[in-house]
């Protein structure tokens, strides 16, 4: 009986050494310099991304159709969070007065690990006293295979993304990123 | 004649028999010839039976020497010759009957000629228009031998010794009846009409029938007879009633028999017994009418819509018709009343006439009996009135009913016939209404109704006026603060308003948290095991294929 | 003058055979070159003949009176005798049919009738009247003692076509054969006529001896 008991015990207590976990990765889309303040400020009021990337977990593209959700390399936050907060962060910081709010619909969010990160988002950009601006941007940025360098890509996007409404924001009509 | 007989014999070569008798027998050829055709002759001598003359209209379909005469199908004699009679007002057949047919040669024996006709019964004879006409024959009863006939024109519809009755019936006319129309009991034709004659007064038509065996023992004495020819047709107050008998009753005409319901089961009718014949088959079974009764009306209004023959009716029973309607002027009110005459039959209202007669103790016969029993019914409000009894036909009816809150009319005792006193019909009666409705209306004071419409008016503008000056403002202002209410409201929940933010901000966390719910379901779909070991090892960053 | 002797005298007889004129003294009844029977008259002729001649008169009436035929057309049937259809076909127009079947029927058996009638009447009675004459007359009657049978061919062939059941039938009645009997008889009395005979009395008349 005693033994048993010993036995069980011990046995238990390996098989709890077993379950550990392999600690996760996370990484963020918001850069480490923080933006200068240019005086302007567009609050971002909503985002969406494609189902497929609205996850925790970073999400490649392996070939024509198929995709690796990596389960040990996270996000930050959710993608739709972080790449909210990553904008918003671009566009001057969330401010009250705010004249200006740019709705963002996340079309493409491509990892293509040893090749690419594309964004393609068509957003609505909402001037005080103007009409409502829609415009598109489609932006991608060359990578390599490792993970820090496809996240840097994806945060270059952004950076393009955010030039991109902020130019059309200053010159009233869509423009593309410089 | 002599015989060359080689006498000479030669040296034993031939030996030459002569014959014993001197005459040989050929001569039994034209001996066995002779017999044969005296055979022959006495046989067609023996066969042959009378011959007999046959007058006929016409020599039509006769030949001579081919027409045959036939019994039954069977030929018993041929026509010899065809000649015109010596008046040249006939044509007079001789005809060669067989020896078997000498029964056809006596007093009562009839010919006709069988040819194609179309009569009553239908078309008989075609095949005599392959064949050739024939003389049809029937023999008669008696035994007298007669040599010379008088052929009928038509076929007889009978043969002598059809088993059956015969009986005669009365009619005021022929109606579409016909020799050979049948007669049916049931709908089935167990007869037919044989004859017909004018009356001697000429007052009306007498109709021979012939009723065949098993079906004339149901002619009882208390039969009755109707004519069901053609389609029976009656639009009255009741209606549009169709009736027909059968199919060829309608192309030929025909007669039926029944016996009424009320008649009690009668011996067969006797041979040659006379009977009515009735138009149509309701009036011929309809139980005895009983005493009739004349009465006569008089209307103020126009009565288009009743004819003669309209049903009178006493509480929705029929016991009577309308004879006659005719014009009258009188001269007091210088009016145009309608008269109408009719006659009733008490008897078939049923057993109340019965029972009035034991109350007041008349007897059937007693007609100032019946007055006093209608004067009464008169005072109690016994009234006539010309109701319409179809809408669509416009046919109307007299009916007879009590009505008692109408005003009282003498009753006139020695009039004859009874006079009944008469109500207007209902649709006079919806006129008259009508009439009073106008007359009410015509009544109605217009004047102080319109003066009093005006005074209200006047009244109505003066508190509008004060409505105006008090009320009014008073709402306006109530009016101006519920505005200012809504305004703040609006406020709080306009665009920039803190609460509006907080709420905002309320719901992405419920958006992240559903977020992130969703994502560890999806986490777990993926990786059920990792609940108890734990995350699995991570794919290689490195082995990432683009 | 002087006449060539005849067979009669010289006691010679003709073979029927082949024609040899046997001597009746040494062979009486058989020709003694073919061995055929030999016959110097034909047996019984006048009384064959006349016999033959009344049965052929005595069924000659029933011929004419009972119908030949029984035609049925389209139902209505009707019989006919040959005096009945000579007269029809003479009434319908036909009159070259009628004159045939007249000359057929009635003609040709009544020249019968009548010459053979006259031939035994006078053979009976030895006459020497019109010998050539008589014999041309008994050639005449072998030559058209067949023909009334075209009557009888005719019933016959008419009766065996017409079978059309209900459009037409034609059936033989007793009649035609009594006709046909008629023709038979009077062909016997003909061909038991010996036309020798005609020629016995004139031998015996107009010859000296």
């Amino acid at each position: 009986m005693q033994r048993l008991r010993n036995v069980c015990v011990a046995s238990l207590l390996v098989w709890l050494g077993g379950c550990s976990s392999t600690p996760n990765n996370y990484h963020t889309l918001v850069p480490n310099e923080p933006m200068r303040d240019s005086g302007q400020h567009i609050r971002v009021t909503r985002v969406v991304v494609p189902p497929q990337v609205d996850r925790p977990q970073l999400v490649v593209r392996q070939g024509q159709s198929g995709l690796a959700i990596l389960e040990t390399e996270w996000w930050g936050a959710n993608l739709v969070d972080e790449f909210r907060s990553a904008l918003q962060d671009q566009l001057g910081g969330p401010a009250g007065d705010a004249k200006a709010a740019v709705r963002v619909d996340v079309q493409r969010f491509d990892t293509v690990p040893g090749r690419y990160a594309s964004l393609e988002a068509v957003w609505r950009l909402k001037l005080v006293g103007q009409a409502e601006l829609t415009c598109r941007t489609s932006v991608q940025t060359a990578t390599d295979n490792s993970i820090t360098s496809l996240v840097n890509a994806h945060q270059a996007n952004l950076r393009k993304l955010a030039e991109a409404v902020r130019g059309s924001a200053a010159r009233g009509r869509c423009s593309p990123p410089a | 004649m002599g015989q060359q007989t080689d006498e000479r014999e030669g040296a034993g070569q031939v030996e030459v028999r002569t014959r014993r008798w001197s005459v040989s027998l050929v001569w039994i050829v034209p001996i066995l010839a002779i017999l044969i055709g005296a055979s022959l002759v006495v046989r067609n001598w023996m066969q042959q039976g009378p011959v007999i003359a046959i007058s006929f209209h016409s020599g039509e379909g006769l030949v001579a020497g081919k027409t045959q005469v036939k019994y039954r199908s069977v030929v018993i004699g041929e026509v010899t010759t065809v000649d015109l009679a010596d008046d040249k007002k006939s044509v007079v057949a001789k005809v060669q009957l067989t020896d078997d047919a000498r029964a056809f040669a006596a007093q009562g024996a009839r010919f006709w000629v069988v040819r194609p006709r179309i009569g009553m019964g239908g078309i008989s004879g075609v095949d005599t228009l392959l064949s050739g006409s024939f003389i049809g024959a029937d023999s008669g009863e008696s035994k007298v031998p007669e040599k010379t006939f008088v052929g009928l024109e038509l076929p007889p519809p009978i043969t002598f010794d059809e088993k059956g009755k015969r009986f005669f019936l009365t009619a005021s006319d022929l109606g579409s009846l016909d020799v050979g129309s049948s007669i049916y009991y049931r709908k089935i034709p167990v007869g037919e009409v044989v004859s017909f004659a004018l009356q001697d007064d000429g007052k009306g038509v007498e109709i021979g029938v012939f009723v065949q065996a098993p079906y004339d023992s149901f002619v009882t004495a208390d039969s009755r007879f109707w004519n069901a020819s053609g389609v029976d047709m009656q639009i009255g107050a009741n209606g549009l009633k169709v009736d027909t008998e059968s199919l060829s009753s309608i192309l030929v005409g025909g007669l039926a028999f029944g016996s009424p319901d009320f008649a009690p089961q009668a011996e067969p009718a006797a041979d040659q017994a006379r009977f009515q014949l009735f138009a149509d088959r309701d009036s011929a079974l309809a139980p005895p009418n009983g005493q009739a009764q004349y009465l006569q009306l008089r209307f103020d209004q126009a009565m288009r819509g009743l004819s003669v023959g309209a049903p009178v009716e006493f509480k929705g029973v029929e016991f009577g018709r309308v004879t006659s309607i005719k014009l009258d002027y009188d001269a007091e009110r210088q009016s145009f009343p309608v008269v109408v005459d009719a006659v009733v039959y008490p008897q078939r209202l049923g057993p109340v006439h019965r029972k009035m007669l034991a109350v007041f103790k008349h007897t059937e016969g007693d007609v100032d009996g019946a007055r006093r029993l209608i004067g009464t019914f008169v005072e109690h409000g016994l009234r006539a009135q010309a109701r319409s009894g179809n809408l669509i036909t416009g046919q109307m009816f007299i009916s007879l009913d009590f009505y008692p809150d109408t005003p009282k009319v003498a009753f006139d005792m020695a009039a004859n016939p009874i006079t009944i006193p008469t109500l207007p019909g209902s649709l006079e009666q919806l006129q008259e209404q009508l009439q009073r409705v106008v007359e009410r209306i015509a009544k109605l004071p217009l004047e102080s109704i319109a003066s009093n419409l005006d005074g209200s008016l006047r009244e109505l503008r003066a508190s509008l006026k004060q409505f105006n000056g008090q009320t009014l403002p008073d709402v306006k202002v109530a009016l101006d603060e519920m505005h200012k209410t809504l305004r703040t409201a609006n406020a709080a929940i306009s665009e920039d308003s803190p609460q509006r933010e907080r709420m905002g901000e309320t719901l992405d966390e419920l958006e992240r948290m559903s977020r992130s719910l969703r994502d560890l379901a999806d986490y777990l779909g993926r990786h059920p095991e990792s609940l108890i070991r734990g995350r699995p090892k991570a794919a290689g960053a490195a082995e990432l294929e683009p | 003058m002087n006449y060539p002797a005849n067979a009669d005298q010289l006691g010679l007889c003709l073979c029927h055979g082949c024609g040899q004129a046997c001597d009746l003294s040494s062979s009486a009844h058989i020709c003694t070159r073919c061995g055929a029977a030999i016959h110097r008259r034909k047996a019984n002729a006048i009384a064959r003949g006349w016999a033959f001649l009344l049965a052929a008169l005595v069924f000659y009436i029933p011929a004419n009176l009972l119908p030949v035929m029984h035609t049925e057309m389209l139902g209505s049937g009707s019989e006919s005798t040959i005096g009945g259809g000579v007269l029809e076909f003479w009434e319908a127009g036909a009159w070259d049919i009628a004159l045939i079947i007249f000359i057929a029927s009635v003609g040709v058996p009544a020249i019968k009738f009548f010459s053979l009638g006259l031939l035994l009447f006078t053979v009976q009675h030895r006459s020497t009247w019109a010998c050539r004459q008589r014999s041309q007359l008994y050639r005449l009657v072998e030559l058209i003692g067949y023909w009334s049978m075209l009557d009888v061919m005719v019933v016959a062939l008419v009766a065996a076509l017409v079978q059309l059941r209900g459009l037409g039938t034609i059936e033989p009645r007793v009649g035609i054969l009594f006709f046909g009997l008629v023709v038979v008889l009077t062909m016997l009395s003909a061909m038991s006529f010996d036309p020798r005979l005609i020629w016995d009395s004139h031998a015996n008349e107009g010859r000296p001896h």
